[in-house]
């Protein structure tokens, strides 16, 4: 789990275009969209969480519900591929 | 007598230095632009959290823009009366060149809505109109060469018709090889 959350980290750093945050600055357990979250995502990242999470790991995103218990933090994203990953 | 030209507040970035009115407001020129302008964003603590997500040419604008502005300048300024006058030479060249890269492998063909977005030079105009809530009028033009001379009188034929009564003006252009921002507040 620690590994794949390390492994995202990077992968969303590439996929949202952060050049300049390094994996260290993103907290696992920091809700990805609230307002205070430093990386201040909005809902074109979660486009681009869709995209990366279909394009990486073969997972479909099929409803916004869904989407909004996957996108909560990083450990619920990295807990989603564990289950569902093909 | 010859008619002295006006000086208006003014901030440059280039060559790793932002300069504010003729002084060094940060400096570090060892490092490459990304981690220079992220100094920057700390140094001036901007605490922007969408500054991230930005393209380099937007990050320049943004840290130029927020460099000039930060003792208030446009306070009491209502947002329909704050005009924006910008040029470069390489529109967003740049980002142009990352996102076609993106798109170019038909197998593997995933086009980036965040890097989209930023393909358009007048976001910059956008980024920094959303930061100081600025709905008044603004102009982005592509030349060869900062023609400094025919946006401020823009900026300020802008200001005589009623279409504005501050106008930030300036110039921003990024390459791989290069940077330069120059802004300034024509009142």
């Amino acid at each position: 789990m620690e590994e794949l959350i390390e492994k995202l980290k990077v992968q969303i750093i590439k996929q949202l275009n952060l050049e300049d945050v390094e994996p260290n600055e993103i907290d696992p357990e920091k809700m990805l969209f609230d307002a205070d979250n430093e990386l201040g995502l909005d809902s074109i990242d979660a486009l681009e969480l869709i995209v990366l999470l279909d394009k990486e790991y073969g997972i479909k995103v099929k409803s916004q519900e869904e989407g909004k218990s996957i996108f909560q933090s990083l450990v619920t994203m990295a807990e989603y591929i564990l289950e569902h990953q093909k | 007598m010859i008619p002295t030209e006006k000086i208006y507040p003014c901030c440059e970035i280039k060559a790793g230095e932002i300069i504010l009115d003729g002084k060094v407001l940060y400096e570090n020129k060892e490092l490459p632009f990304p981690k220079f302008i992220k100094g920057a964003y700390k140094a001036l603590e901007l605490n922007y959290p969408k500054f991230h997500k930005m393209d380099r040419l937007c990050k320049l604008a943004f840290v130029a823009a927020n460099a000039l502005l930060k003792e208030g300048q446009l306070e009491g300024y209502a947002p329909s009366d704050i005009g924006i006058v910008m040029a470069n030479s390489k529109a967003t060249l740049h980002t142009d060149s990352k996102y076609a890269d993106s798109i170019k492998d038909r197998a593997d063909y995933f086009p980036s809505p965040a890097v989209f977005v930023y393909t358009l030079p007048n976001i910059m105009v956008g980024e920094i109109c959303i930061k100081y809530k600025i709905k008044g009028e603004s102009v982005f033009f592509v030349s060869n060469t900062f023609d400094k001379k025919m946006l401020t009188e823009y900026s300020q034929d802008m200001i005589e018709t009623g279409n504005a009564k501050i106008c930030l003006m300036g110039w921003v252009d990024y390459t791989d090889t290069d940077y330069h921002a120059i802004l300034y507040l024509i009142q």
